[in-house]
């Protein structure tokens, strides 16, 4: 792979791969991201084709993808629910998987993820609290007023832990993790309070506070897609300065760096995708934690290769735990409870926890 | 009194400073107290006041209102702060961290998760049973904190194993709602009250749920000054002074856990007050000497959660607004405020 063109040229004389080791990196990188994207793809296509009710035959969607007319119309619905839907999987998992990765570089901490940091609390928070004060808002301003509200909460809270955190010295990872806790759990606790207000609406939001991709269709994902446009441009922009960034604040002041504006685009291109996936799809946890470091021990550290890697693993643990989300039927499961459960699919964010709570305590442990 | 690292005079000035906030506090109660007792609806007088207090066996209106229901409240509020303040002191020695907070520990969470499933499904577990598998799950959450701690020195990791924690338990409870069949649905209003946090349900029955545990717990908690000394002075220095440190450590959480656990199950996760008690502490007396800070942080934290719920109850007075709300939009900001400067002196040691 060759070095950004946007890549200042001091930053790419550092950052080009060095000695053996790094030379194996690129080679696996090589093969890892055309296995990657294959297995996005296939993914993607299960996720279409499998269903909880009935199955979609591939032929179908062959007709339906070359625009061949006759395909079978309850063919058709399945595609256009189940198609946009694994599509919004893998966009906001590769958002949230290079939110983290940006994060992790930024603070040089490998437990750094916005959802650890607060920036997804603040963004749900923000929407939670908007629909309390507005509550009779007809959807068609809801749809586009409320990921605006989202992004500003995300920024809001991020701007809070870097002010917080600025005047304590240089950019201690420590500090800012801490603090991002601390604002977390507050935005958090606000959450809870506007489940409060929302009396008998709230079973709508429990899906968003914990990330829910059920009943999503093509106007979400246009609206992801959109909002996460910004986000986009700034990674492009951050990339060669969070590289540098990664390295220590004394060689990134020694490679001509300017620090504090560095430091601001990294966490603002890492806020906006963030932010654009959780209004969207509500505060899916641990995949910015997990798919960095599931690619970090395949291509390295640098994150002209370790971002796209992240974003195809992210969007792999999403398609992974939505097919999981929509296949799975708890009321099936646990018929011997009676009539005490309903009839509901849980949440794609409860089985991102399952798989993220042991990875993320594993990982915990042995770095210790 | 015998503390190993700190000055005799320090100490000295640090125990006036400790009788003074302990004046402050208590004249602060007694005053907010009595307004507290008096007005609401419908007002009374404070001759009425004295009377139903210390007057024997009047059996008027007023007297009834203050006996049964105004007055447990007032010292349900206060002995959830104290247990609070407490068990955050508890939290932050031991685990070597200055937001360390049963509800970022997932203490509180996982306390809730099982009111959550006790007020969900009617008949699951009575009541006097909830504070004891209260406590059981906030036990399980600080069983996985103590093995974890062997290994794990770096106190931002094992904060970070309490947050995974928390958000594991905040899934599963929205995860037992989801699953609700909507005819169910009637107890969730019931449910989110309880996640704010009020003690506006209190009865003498409830004080009665949480007292046993805190008969145990508060002298518990007050004696462990010499354990969370040692252990702030790190592992090493503790066990060379004949420290079982991960014993203590087991004790220690356990005692949080009796603290905070029957009290999340009867007034709900309130949130900061734990956190915010011991820097308050700290600030005033000027030491972080846990033999100070302890009981220090009990009477801030008694007097914040008496402040928060005298502010609900009253402020806009028809309307009550739940004390977690107050602790949340008011005591949060503040915790955060001032526990930027301990975050700073962390991270200086960590590195």
């Amino acid at each position: 792979m060759t070095a950004s063109p946007l890549a200042p040229p001091a930053v790419r004389a550092k950052a080009r791969p060095l000695g053996r080791r790094a030379d194996a990196r690129s080679r696996r990188w090589r093969w890892f991201a055309p296995t990657m994207l294959v297995a996005v793809l296939v993914l993607v296509v299960v996720s279409v084709l499998f269903g909880d009710n009935f199955r979609i035959s591939p032929s179908d969607l062959l007709h339906w993808l070359t625009g061949q007319s006759g395909v079978d119309p309850l063919a058709k619905f399945g595609i256009n629910t189940r198609l946009p839907r694994a599509l919004l999987a893998v966009l906001v998992g590769a958002a949230l998987a290079v939110a983290g990765a940006l994060l992790q570089a930024l603070t040089r901490n490998p437990l750094a993820s916005p959802d650890i940091i607060g920036v997804s609390q603040g963004v749900v928070a923000a929407v939670l609290v908007f629909s309390v004060i507005f509550p009779n808002m007809p959807y068609a301003y809801v749809d586009w007023i409320q990921p605006i509200c989202g992004t500003v909460g995300g920024i809001g809270t991020a701007a809070v832990i870097h002010l917080a955190t600025r005047k304590l010295g240089s950019a201690e990872s420590t500090q800012f993790i801490l603090i991002g806790i601390l604002v977390g759990g507050i935005l958090t606790s606000l959450s809870s309070l506007a489940l409060l207000f929302l009396g008998s609406d709230a079973t709508r939001v429990f899906g968003f506070m914990s990330g829910s991709l059920n009943l999503k269709g093509w106007s979400d994902l246009r609206l992801a897609a959109a909002y996460l446009v910004p986000g986009l441009v700034l990674l492009v922009l951050a990339l060669p300065r969070a590289n540098a960034l990664q390295l220590g604040d004394d060689v990134a002041l020694g490679l001509g760096q300017r620090l504090g504006r560095d430091r601001l685009l990294v966490l603002g291109a890492s806020v906006l995708l963030t932010a654009g996936a959780v209004t969207v799809v509500g505060a899916l946890s641990f995949v910015g934690l997990m798919a960095p470091h599931m690619v970090r021990r395949m291509v390295g550290s640098d994150l002209r290769r370790l971002v796209p890697a992240s974003a195809l693993m992210g969007a792999v643990i999403v398609l992974v735990a939505d097919l999981a989300a929509r296949n799975i039927q708890p009321q099936r499961y646990l018929s011997g409870l009676g009539d005490a459960i309903g009839f509901a699919y849980l949440p794609t964010g409860l089985y991102l926890a399952v798989l993220g709570v042991p990875f993320m305590i594993s990982l915990i442990w042995r770095r210790s | 009194m015998t503390t190993p690292h700190l000055p005799a005079t320090e100490t000295r000035r640090g125990t006036g400073r400790l009788l003074l906030l302990g004046a402050a506090g208590l004249g602060l109660v007694l005053v907010v107290g009595c307004w507290y007792l008096l007005k609401g609806d419908p007002d009374i007088s404070l001759s009425e006041l004295g009377r139903s207090l210390f007057g024997g066996h009047t059996h008027d209106n007023g007297a009834y209102l203050v006996r049964e229901v105004r007055l447990p409240r007032l010292l349900l509020a206060l002995i959830a702060g104290a247990a609070l303040g407490l068990a955050g002191t508890v939290l932050q020695y031991t685990l070597k961290n200055p937001i360390a907070d049963p509800g970022i520990l997932g203490m509180s969470q996982a306390a809730a998760f099982v009111v959550a499933l006790s007020v969900l499904f009617p008949g699951l577990m009575p009541r006097l049973v909830l504070p004891v598998v209260c406590i059981l799950a906030g036990l399980a959450t600080s069983a996985i904190l103590v093995v974890l701690a062997k290994s794990i020195r770096d106190p931002v990791r094992l904060l970070l194993v309490g947050v995974v924690i928390a958000s594991l338990g905040a899934t599963l409870t929205s995860a037992t709602i989801v699953l609700l069949p909507i005819d169910r649905a009637v107890g969730l209003g019931q449910f989110f009250g309880f996640t704010a946090g009020t003690v506006a349900s209190a009865s003498w029955s409830r004080i009665g749920l949480i007292l046993p545990w805190l008969v145990v717990a508060v002298p518990a908690a007050l004696l462990s000054g010499r354990a969370l000394n040692l252990l702030q002075l790190g592992d090493d220095m503790a066990i060379g002074r004949g420290m079982r440190v991960t014993r203590a450590r087991a004790l220690l959480l356990t005692c949080a856990c009796l603290l905070v656990a029957p009290v999340v199950a009867v007034v709900g996760p309130i949130s900061f007050v734990a956190l915010l008690s011991p820097h308050v502490a700290k600030v005033v007396l000027r030491t972080s000497n846990a033999h100070l800070v302890l009981p220090a942080s009990a009477v801030v934290g008694a007097v914040v959660m008496l402040l928060a719920d005298t502010a609900g109850r009253l402020l806009f007075f028809p309307t009550e607004i739940p004390a977690g709300i107050w602790t949340i939009v008011v005591v949060g900001p503040l915790a955060v405020v001032l526990a930027r400067r301990s975050v700073g002196r962390t991270s200086m040691e960590a590195s």
